[in-house]
């Protein structure tokens, strides 16, 4: 009999699993990276590890879940790596629809935030994790999440209202 | 008002307003696909026997309980490793050598059967180069952060001659994470840059108190020899005499890497492929070929200054880092590779003053 771990390692499980659900996993990555090739790298990381990682799953929460929470943790790690860099074109402009004008200026101003700051934004407004997750994963407390949250919300507004005066 | 129609949430007064008005925009923001290229790419590198160890679990704050299976968990892979390592110390001689550009693992894939990506990066521009001395530092990062080990490179580059004919030397003399001090001499053709001789030697050595590779090229023919010396006398002795594949030429001497794309015109969207050579003791250490590809161009901040720069993505063995080099000399920056899988971090090199 099977453990859930070995049903899970086989090679031709993990191309299933990247069918299922490299998508949702490269946006995770690619809106606290902000660059396709970093993303690209984030994710290829996971399933690159993802056999190995697998005999630790224990079906407690849904897969989906676990997956983000380790791509997050690994996109985190590269934003850490990078913070000595300052991008002159830190968003790459994906397609852009339905209102392009709308949604680049929203990416530039999300592009914009410190890696902190947008980090909270992202897990929180956009994948919906708790504050309490996101402290686990960011190493701060939930109150400092919060804020951080906050002042993210701030920044963005400001920046969408320069961007809307200019 | 052009933004008055696209925002009109701008105008709500309140964050938490702001924030329930903005969610499903943000949500909208188109993102990559991930496509069957990546995928193939991650077949590839299972194939090539990369592997990583992801972060399934939080880095701070670990539970009482976790703690002690973390500790387990660690104490376990410390002595896989450490197997492992002694496996190795007792099979091989000279495994791989620890390459500024593409960390220690670089070289476990060398003979490929086909042809790089990209055309040759052939050195269009010998003559910009210039004596210089250049320092930098490494440093190894697990995934929370946290430096687990620093090193150091200087690297130079001077006139010499060989047999009364004028040549470069590059010399990088390295100060590893381990303790060791591995010292590399090129000495190149002025205009061509190809290795006409090279010399390597790292002390210590695994078992060793030091090794010394002397290498000498002639055209694609790459002959020389190693020793390896215990309690004051050579203890180990190899020859090895190869012949090169064209196809992947240029080849370059890892102590002039940080130095080669001082020499090649680079541009946007710029690609080409090079090839850095290993000891050629073992048939498995031979050359590394690597696809070089201008990716964007970044601000770089490192200990050295602030720097625009040309940001190289390096494909090699299934792998995948970061390069920058700077735009006003093509003088390497700065390095980062976090699919090091010896070093399960992130490895970073960065330019000093």
């Amino acid at each position: 009999m099977a453990t859930p771990a070995e049903r899970l390692s086989g090679a031709d499980v993990i191309e299933d699993l990247y069918r299922r659900h490299a998508g949702a996993l490269m946006a995770v990555a690619y809106r606290l990276l902000m660059s396709r090739a970093d993303a690209e790298d984030v994710v290829h990381d996971l399933f690159v590890g993802l056999p190995e990682a697998l005999r630790r799953y224990e079906e407690r929460g849904s897969m989906e879940h676990w997956l983000r929470k380790i791509v997050v943790r690994l996109a985190l790690s590269r934003l850490r790596a990078r913070r000595h860099v300052t991008l002159q074109e830190s968003a790459e402009p994906v397609a852009v629809s339905p209102d392009p004008v709308a949604r680049v200026t929203i990416q530039r101003a999300l592009a914009a935030l410190s890696p902190s700051l947008r980090a909270v934004l992202v897990l929180k407004e956009i994948e919906g994790f708790s504050h309490a997750e996101i402290a686990a994963m960011l190493g701060i407390s939930v109150a400092a999440s919060e804020v951080r949250l906050h002042r993210a919300l701030r920044q963005l507004r400001a920046l969408l209202s320069e961007d809307h005066r200019a | 008002m052009r933004f008055s129609r696209t925002f009109p949430w701008l105008r709500r007064s309140s964050v938490d307003d702001f924030a329930d008005a903005i969610r499903g925009e943000l949500a909208e923001i188109p993102v990559p696909p991930a496509d069957d290229r990546l995928l193939a790419r991650v077949m590839e590198s299972r194939g090539a026997g990369a592997r990583v160890i992801l972060p399934t679990e939080d880095p701070s704050r670990p539970r009482r309980g976790v703690l002690y299976a973390s500790a387990v968990a660690a104490a376990a892979v410390v002595v896989m490793i450490a197997t492992r390592s002694a496996r190795e110390r007792r099979d091989t001689l000279d495994i791989a050598r620890n390459s500024w550009l593409l960390g220690d693992v670089a070289y476990a894939q060398t003979a490929r059967a086909d042809r790089p990506t990209y055309a040759a990066a052939v050195p269009a521009r010998s003559d910009r180069l210039r004596p210089i001395a250049l320092r930098y530092e490494r440093r190894f990062t697990d995934a929370a952060g946290r430096t687990t080990a620093k090193g150091g490179l200087h690297v130079s580059l001077a006139a010499d001659t060989i047999g009364g004919v004028s040549v470069w030397r590059a010399t990088a003399v390295s100060m590893l994470p381990t303790g060791g001090v591995e010292g590399d001499s090129v000495w190149m053709a002025t205009r061509t840059l190809r290795p006409l001789r090279a010399i390597a030697e790292q002390s210590p050595y695994r078992s060793y108190e030091r090794i010394r590779v002397d290498q000498r090229m002639d055209g694609l023919r790459f002959s020389g020899e190693m020793r390896a010396w215990k309690a004051g006398a050579v203890s180990a002795h190899r020859t090895f005499d190869r012949q090169l594949d064209a196809r992947f030429a240029p080849y370059i001497s890892d102590a002039f890497t940080p130095l080669y794309l001082t020499t090649v015109p680079l541009a946007r969207a710029w690609t080409g492929s090079i090839s850095v050579l290993g000891w050629g003791v073992r048939d498995d250490n031979v050359f590394i070929s690597i696809d070089l590809r201008v990716d964007g161009e970044d601000v770089v901040r490192v200990p050295a200054g602030e720097f625009a720069c040309w940001r190289l993505a390096m494909t090699y063995a299934g792998r995948r880092s970061w390069y920058w080099v700077r735009k006003s000399d093509g003088v390497g920056v700065r390095t980062l590779d976090s699919s090091d899988v010896r070093t399960r971090g992130i490895r970073e090199s960065v330019l000093l003053p």
